[in-house]
């Protein structure tokens, strides 16, 4: 489809190209030009009734001073694929309408009515004539920060020139904003017209959210100048922007009630250091000074020593729900359960890392992710990179197919022995919580940590919520831990979980 | 076709001519009658091939609207238009009146089992036969026996809805109150 | 509380406005004006040859304002058609060839630019920079139009005072046999 020696243009994301494109701006095409241009066209049909014969061609150049850009842009055009032409039948019926003119001005016997009819045939003419170009343009793109924090406005600017021998009278540029992202100021699109040598430039402003996200290409509809036939082309210039969330500091998410005290299916009974009581025993030489029994030496005279309950660094696994079926939220608008469980689990993952436990990430998706449990600040890096760009936890869902079996069977060659799951997930479908007791079957701790996406406005959507409500339950009684949070956050609905689950 | 083409080349070319050389012009000289005629057809022909707009189908490209963030979908939303399926009075959708009332019926199951605190057999027994709820409608939606009051039949016949649709309605209805009772 | 109004109270939901940037299908204002202006022109050259013609050209341009504020390319072409009739009403009555030329091109121009802001609203929305296509595309309309008339104007000249009806005649049913042949 793409026609040869067509080489690919990279996206050129530094500093100095944009600060480039945006000093160029005025000269290409902007602001007081269209004025001109309206003046230049009335002229040009001025000319025209008085029989200048290549007018058309003066319409399709208008702009002046476009030259400039040509000298700089580089001349090789984008990869394209042309999709299809149409026809618009924009100008359906005008040769109807111009015969039945003409027709009336003979059967009235007046020339002024046939000579008006003759105007249509040449509109008639004029819509036959075209063919709608196929654009051979140069396009860039550039952002203003490759790398953004989450909520950052980030500026897009794209330039395309034509590095094609035809002029383009009638283009329409939309550019392909990655699914994941929303434009919060201007639309991505620009209509113009651009003659060989002379190019576009237009800006518009995404708000960054968590992930990699990259652009789709750039979409191109082009008209012959009646607009009679209508093309559409993709033209492909790679851009990509990577948001990765800061790990939040998780001292105050009181995970450890998740956790350590409750670690493994039986609690150890290996006496040692710790905080919960577990047995005295003997004094034996050595023995901390403040483990000794100071109340019993008072009462009996004799040394003896309190152990206490042995702690042991608990190894977690944070399961991120990420099907397709987990992009929900209340509001198509809103932010989806994937994005609100990715955020909690970075929360827990530093809560934990920080309380000393081994953490690990692995998601529920049709595409392969995980990370084995670890600890130290380099193991944080790796999982705050994992959650942020790993493309099984991508903002907008892959499309690929989930096999629960198969990922059950890899998830479970994979996990620790003593490992406890912490599971993140909507909890909108049975798949999800039938995997849950089947993880906790198997001899793994798990807890279900849900954000709710469910609303009560219709029928469906209640129904949703009871469906869900009731899951939550069966999971409950069947001795797995399950919490959610909806509209208050993360951390507080942990608290007064651990509130509940220690009394 | 093709004759037709060759007719109206040489139509133009000659008329062409006539219109530059009067001896030409004088020398075809049609009728008055012949004229008009020629000028109704034109009228009526050129109506007829200006009606054609009316077919028009336009087939714009469209380009979507890349600037929105793909849209999340909400959840039951599925269920919805499969409420919206069974919603008109016509027979058919069969299947999906099946699947929405075994669905429903569930979940009605589950919420009478733990309002009354009951096993799900004697739940799923209250349920069907219709003393789960004091709701008529509700109750009439799982209870094949109990025909759906006369009410309820009545304005789904002047809305243009189907008895089902009210009857699922009330069954959700009623299952909210047990579940706003209950938890 | 039913199903209906609840779906739409979702889709206008508070997060929809902070964060979502709608894009306008409203046509550009620049193709809106540019449309009117050359109906007026077209209804004012009209006006002076016939009030009646002028009159309906003007409904025209009403008809050309009401389908571009409503995005409507069918009112757009009901418009065109009535102004056409009134181009036809004010030859009837035997306007001269000038003011009728002028209003003929008027009347395309404005159609063609105000369908040409339809689509441009669809695909590219009010907000992005449209005005320079516009202007091309005004221009070449125009135009195209101005050599049509100058062409036939010229020619009609050329030909002199008299009345070449047989030309005309055969020109009009070339015309018609090579459009029947063509389609």
């Amino acid at each position: 489809m793409s026609d040869p020696g067509n080489a690919a243009v990279a996206s050129e994301s530094d500093a100095s190209t944009l600060d480039e494109a945006e000093a160029g701006e005025p000269e290409q095409d902007d602001g007081a030009e269209p004025n001109a241009d309206d003046a230049d066209a009335a002229e040009g049909a001025g000319d025209a009734v008085e029989g200048t014969s290549d007018a058309t061609e003066g319409a399709g150049e208008a702009d002046e001073g476009a030259g400039e850009a040509a000298e700089r842009a580089s001349e090789t055009p984008t990869d394209r694929e042309r999709r299809r032409e149409v026809a618009t039948d924009r100008w359906l019926g005008i040769a109807g309408a111009a015969l039945a003119l003409v027709g009336l001005g003979v059967l009235v016997r007046q020339p002024s009515l046939v000579l008006s009819g003759a105007v249509g045939v040449g509109y008639a003419v004029y819509a036959r004539a075209g063919d709608a170009p196929t654009p051979t343009l140069s396009v860039t793109r550039s952002v203003s920060d490759e790398a953004p924090a989450p909520g950052d406005e980030v500026r897009v600017t794209v330039r395309a020139e034509n590095v094609g021998e035809t002029a383009l009278p009638d283009l329409r540029l939309v550019d392909g904003v990655p699914p994941g992202l929303a434009v919060v100021d201007g639309p991505a699109r620009v209509a113009t017209a651009l003659r060989p040598g002379t190019a576009v430039t237009f800006e518009y402003t995404v708000r960054a959210a968590r992930g990699d996200h990259e652009w789709e290409p750039l979409t191109a509809i082009t008209r012959d100048a009646a607009g009679a036939r209508e093309r559409e082309t993709t033209l492909d210039a790679p851009t990509a922007i990577a948001c990765t969330p800061e790990l939040s500091a998780g001292g105050d998410l009181p995970l450890r009630g998740l956790t350590t005290v409750h670690h493994g299916r039986v609690p150890t009974d290996v006496g040692g250091s710790g905080v919960e009581f577990h047995a005295t025993r003997e004094y034996r030489r050595g023995d901390p000074l403040k483990r000794i029994d100071w109340n019993r030496r008072a009462r009996t005279g004799e040394l003896s020593t309190v152990e206490l309950r042995e702690e042991r660094a608990a190894t977690v696994v944070l399961l991120v729900d990420a099907r397709e079926s987990a992009y929900v939220a209340a509001d198509p608008d809103a932010e989806t359960a994937v994005e609100a469980s990715v955020a909690a689990a970075g929360q827990a993952f530093s809560a934990l890392l920080d309380g000393g436990d081994r953490v690990g990430v692995a998601a529920l998706s049709p595409l392969d992710c995980w990370l084995p449990p670890g600890s130290g600040t380099v193991h944080a890096a790796r999982g705050r990179e994992t959650l942020a760009t790993d493309p099984a936890l991508a903002p907008t869902p892959s499309g690929e197919r989930f096999y629960r079996s198969l990922w059950l069977r890899r998830f479970r060659r994979r996990l620790p022995a003593d490992a406890q799951v912490l599971f993140f997930t909507p909890l909108v479908d049975d798949t999800a919580a039938t995997l849950a007791r089947r993880i906790d079957a198997h001899g793994h701790l798990v807890t279900v940590l849900s954000p709710d996406p469910t609303t009560t406005e219709t029928a469906g959507r209640r129904l949703t919520t009871f469906e869900r409500r009731q899951r939550l339950r069966t999971l409950r009684s069947a001795g797995i831990r399950a919490l959610e949070w909806g509209d208050d956050s993360f951390p507080v609905a942990v608290a007064a979980a651990t509130r509940r689950w220690s009394r | 076709m093709r004759p037709l083409a060759v007719v109206g080349v040489l139509a133009v070319a000659v008329g062409l001519l006539a219109a530059l050389d009067r001896g030409i012009a004088a020398a075809i000289s049609p009728t008055s009658a012949v004229v008009t005629l020629i000028g109704v057809l034109g009228v009526v022909q050129g109506v007829r091939y200006a009606n054609a707009r009316r077919d028009r189908r336009r087939l714009l490209t469209d380009p979507g609207e890349p600037e929105r963030r793909a849209p999340a979908a909400v959840p039951g939303s599925d269920l919805d238009e499969q409420i919206a399926r069974v919603a008109s009075p016509s027979p058919g959708g069969y299947r999906d009146r099946r699947d929405l009332r075994d669905r429903v019926r569930e979940v009605a199951v589950d919420a009478v089992a733990r309002d009354r605190n009951c096993s799900r057999e004697a739940a799923a027994a209250a349920v069907d036969d219709g003393t789960w709820t004091e709701a008529p409608a509700a109750a009439a939606f799982f209870d094949t026996q109990s025909a759906y009051p006369l009410r309820l039949r009545l304005s789904a016949g002047i809305r243009g809805r189907s008895n089902y649709w009210y009857g699922l309605r009330a069954a959700i209805d009623a299952i909210e109150r047990i579940e706003g009772g209950s938890s | 509380m039913s199903g209906e109004d609840a779906e739409s109270r979702a889709s206008d939901g508070d997060d929809a406005f902070v964060d979502f940037h709608e894009t306008d299908a409203r046509p550009p204002t620049v193709a809106i004006v540019a449309s009117l202006a050359a109906a007026g022109v077209a209804a004012t050259a009209a006006l002076v040859a016939s009030p009646t013609g002028g009159a309906l050209l003007g409904v025209a341009a009403l008809g050309f304002l009401a389908g571009s504020l409503r995005s409507s390319t069918r009112v757009l072409t009901w418009g065109a058609a009535v102004g056409v009739v009134g181009l036809a009403l004010a030859g009837y009555r035997g306007a001269p060839a000038e003011p009728l030329l002028v209003a003929a091109i008027g009347l395309a121009v404005a159609w063609d630019v105000a369908d040409h802001g339809v689509g441009l609203g669809e695909q590219v929305g009010r907000g992005a920079r449209v005005r320079r296509n516009v202007a091309v595309h005004a221009g070449a309309s125009l135009l195209v139009g101005a050599l049509a008339a100058g062409l036939v104007y010229g020619v009609s000249l050329a030909v002199g005072g008299g009345q070449p009806v047989a030309a005309l005649a055969l020109l009009l049913a070339g015309g018609i046999a090579l459009i029947s042949a063509l389609r």
